[in-house]
């Protein structure tokens, strides 16, 4: 297990602690027989820039590693949820030591039953 | 992930801070999907609008993409009916504005401009609430108008 793995368990670990979103992956995600975390493919760490810098992202500073994780929001409104997760994900990334210089949250989808929530507020 | 997507919160607009005082910049972009998925809800709850319309192209669209939400385990949140684009707002800074178009049915019963008007309130109201973006348009088409309302 390597640092990047670590980390990405990390995160997935606070991200579990966030109400309201978690990883886009597929519905049966956890942890496969032979101990691999399906929902792992939900973050990326990658050198350099952002997946889209090419298609108008913005690449990241000072050559540092980028965190990207996708999301699937499964509570409204968006805004509080997202302050949570940027708080407890930062709070990983700093405590890493990782040389990370940015964190994207991309919330690719919405579950339905985010709407039935919303309407009982 | 594709579509169109939109920075909604970030802790400095100026990436070349990042990292700067070692707390990574931090970003949050919302797929399009998304904003149309709470533009069709909010649309379709509006009184006088008796469906929110997809389209031949939206129904078949709307086959991939419940398929694919249940192979992710969401509960389908319909899109269909409501296009939307992000665009760059005007005054040269960071901040990025969402337009909404939204084709609806109405009940005869109702008139036109109001329903329609309600539906542009409704839709703006309810993106900037669910998602904090801004929206700098809606566009409602009625497609439709039923008359007999049993008969829809």
């Amino acid at each position: 297990m390597n640092g990047s793995t670590e980390l990405v368990h990390a995160l997935l670990s606070a991200l579990d602690g966030v109400p309201g979103l978690r990883p886009a992956t597929l519905a049966k995600a956890g942890l496969t027989s032979w101990g691999w975390n399906r929902d792992a493919l939900a973050i990326d760490v990658t050198p350099g820039a952002t997946p889209d810098a090419t298609h108008g992202g913005t690449p990241a500073a000072g050559g540092g590693q980028v965190v990207v994780v996708r999301v699937v929001a499964t509570r409204l409104p968006l805004p509080p949820v997202v302050r949570h997760a940027e708080q407890v994900l930062l709070t990983v990334l700093t405590a890493s030591n990782a040389p990370i210089t940015r964190l994207r949250l991309e919330i690719t989808d919405i579950d339905g039953t985010a709407f039935g929530e919303h309407r009982r507020r | 992930m594709t579509g169109v997507k939109d920075t909604i919160d970030r802790n400095t607009s100026d990436p070349r801070d990042a990292g700067a005082d070692g707390v990574p910049l931090f970003e949050c972009v919302v797929s399009a999907s998304v904003v149309a998925a709470v533009a069709v809800h909010a649309a379709g709850a509006v009184p006088g609008v008796v469906r929110v319309e997809p389209g031949l192209v939206g129904l078949v669209g709307s086959v991939v993409r419940n398929a694919r939400q249940r192979i992710k385990g969401l509960d389908p949140a319909p899109t269909e009916g409501a296009r939307v684009e992000f665009e760059q707002a005007a005054g040269g800074n960071d901040e990025t504005t969402v337009r909404v178009e939204v084709d609806v049915v109405i009940s005869g019963q109702d008139q036109a401009t109001a329903v329609a008007h309600a539906v542009q309130r409704a839709v703006a109201s309810a993106v900037t609430e669910a998602t904090g973006l801004t929206v700098a348009e809606v566009d409602v088409s009625i497609i439709d108008i039923v008359w007999d309302m049993d008969r829809r």
